[in-house]
């Protein structure tokens, strides 16, 4: 009997995707051992890896490093399909949806900065949403907003300060 | 895609309002005033109302285990909890209105109630 | 179903009155067969005045008693006075505060406890003795009283008359019974003492816009 061997034809696009993924489980995972001063607030630095692939390659791209690393890490750590897993999975999809709109903005005057930001906002919006509307349904989280909102713009504006950097140094491509 | 070098234009706008926005939350949604009832909810629906100025520890066994609530001296906090972060236990006691600590794996939130009421008793 | 008109004027004519009581001790007597004596309208205010009694002699400083809606204030909420809250005769909420200082106390009387409606009429539960019908037209009437032995029975008693009388009577009324702090709440009209006004706050913006504020002296 003859072997068969079955080879997928992969893509350029393919392996950018997967290592621009791996890079962001990567950098995922380090941030989950690292404490936080109160749950939910997260430097969020996987996001760096989204944005940049939002700018280097196209929203394709970005939308499934974005999804595979929620996937990926969910699943190494152990919290697939656990409220962690649907709060990281919400504020990702409303981030990428800010994305999807925020990348049609004139870069001329918006940059990566502002991205960051607006995202950093929408993925907490999602998350804060989501808590109110189905983890803990009577909680009034107005007390919560305060402080996310300000490491939203905090993190999100290191995040997108960062990302600009590397971007500036692959300006050739 | 080239990156010109001259669009802080938008950031700052961008993050002026969310200065703004903070500033405004901050404002609207953190009070200071010390709460005299703490509500705590759970499964989805209120467990009870306690007052503050009573010394209790209330035992609610969820999904998880149990979780040990502690009200003392007019503050309420987790004492424990069966969950692997311990994210509740670690916020420690909270006081004023509007503070509230959540565990999510084990649907358990508390919230310090009491916003001035406009009167203490009501003629009728 | 419909009152009887004659039935009523003759209940209305036997003139019961406590005119007609004579009280010795303990021991009341009456003059005419028509008197029965009911104690609404009196005994929550009496109440008040028990457990205030009760309250000082437990050297208790600071208390704020409600009975059935009837409220005495004892000292103070911890450094401010106790308030109150007057409820709305047509809302769900209060329609107004009020600082209630040691020893006052307040009370109302209103058609939206006990009524009934019947062919788009309100029958509220207070008789009007001269006409043997429901008082029309009043929503409620409450009364501040100042500091005395009676303070509690006082507020409960004095809103009747008030809530009872005819506009253009209720000055009078309240002269003679002493009375200097009113609030009369009617259909889009709001009458009380200059006294009063200076005493309470309205909760609702939109109170003073959609009724008419009437202070008498």
């Amino acid at each position: 009997m003859t072997r068969s061997i079955i080879k997928i034809k992969t893509t350029l696009l393919d392996h950018q995707i997967a290592q621009l993924s791996a890079i962001a489980i990567g950098l995922s995972l380090i941030e989950s051992v690292l404490p936080s001063p109160m749950p939910g607030v997260k430097p969020g630095i996987a996001n760096i890896i989204t944005l940049y692939a939002l700018y280097r390659f196209s929203f394709k791209t970005a939308m499934w490093v974005s999804i595979i690393r929620v996937f990926a890490t969910s699943l190494i750590l152990g919290q697939f399909l656990s409220p962690t897993f649907m709060l990281s999975l919400t504020g990702s999809i409303l981030s990428l949806l800010t994305l999807y709109f925020g990348i049609k903005l004139p870069s001329k005057i918006f940059s990566p900065l502002s991205l960051s930001i607006l995202s950093s906002f929408a993925h907490i919006a999602g998350q804060l949403i989501l808590v109110r509307l189905w983890l803990i349904p009577h909680a009034s989280i107005y007390y919560l907003i305060p402080i996310y909102s300000a490491a939203a713009l905090l993190f999100g504006f290191i995040n997108g300060w960062i990302t600009y950097r590397l971007l500036k140094q692959h300006n050739s491509i | 895609m080239k990156l010109r070098s001259k669009f802080f234009l938008g950031d700052s706008l961008i993050i002026l309002v969310s200065l703004v926005f903070i500033i405004f939350a901050f404002k609207t949604f953190w009070h200071f005033e010390t709460g005299s009832v703490v509500q705590v909810n759970f499964q989805g629906k209120t467990y009870g109302n306690f007052s503050l100025f009573q010394d209790k520890k209330i035992s609610l066994v969820g999904k998880e285990g149990e979780s040990m609530i502690e009200i003392k001296n007019g503050q309420a906090r987790f004492k424990s909890a069966p969950c692997k972060n311990q994210y509740c236990v670690q916020q420690g006691w909270i006081r004023f209105t509007g503070q509230i600590l959540i565990c999510i794996p084990n649907e358990i939130s508390i919230e310090i109630l009491g916003k001035t009421k406009a009167y203490d008793s009501l003629n009728y | 179903m419909h009152p009887n008109q004659s039935k009523i004027k003759n209940l209305v004519a036997r003139g019961p009155s406590l005119d007609q009581l004579h009280i010795s001790g303990s021991t009341i007597k009456s003059t005419s067969p028509h008197v029965k004596i009911d104690l609404g309208g009196y005994a929550k205010g009496y109440a008040l005045d028990q457990a205030s009694r009760i309250i000082h002699e437990h050297h208790i400083k600071n208390a704020l008693i409600n009975i059935g809606g009837n409220i005495m204030a004892i000292g103070q909420h911890g450094n401010k006075p106790w308030r109150v809250g007057i409820q709305d005769p047509r809302g769900a909420q209060a329609i107004a505060k009020v600082d209630l200082l040691d020893g006052w106390a307040i009370g109302t009387s209103g058609d939206y406890q006990r009524y009934f409606i019947n062919d788009g009429k309100r029958y509220c539960h207070l008789i009007d003795p001269f006409t043997g019908y429901p008082v029309q037209g009043v929503y409620s009437a409450t009364v501040l009283i100042e500091p005395s032995q009676n303070a509690g029975t006082l507020s409960d008693v004095l809103s009747k008359p008030l809530f009872i009388s005819k506009k253009e009577d209720r000055k009078d009324i309240a002269k003679k019974l002493r009375i200097y702090h009113y609030l009369i709440i009617e259909d889009k009209h709001i009458s009380m003492t200059k006294a009063m006004a200076d005493k309470i706050q309205f909760l609702n913006p939109n109170t003073q816009k959609n009724n008419q504020i009437e202070i008498t002296l």
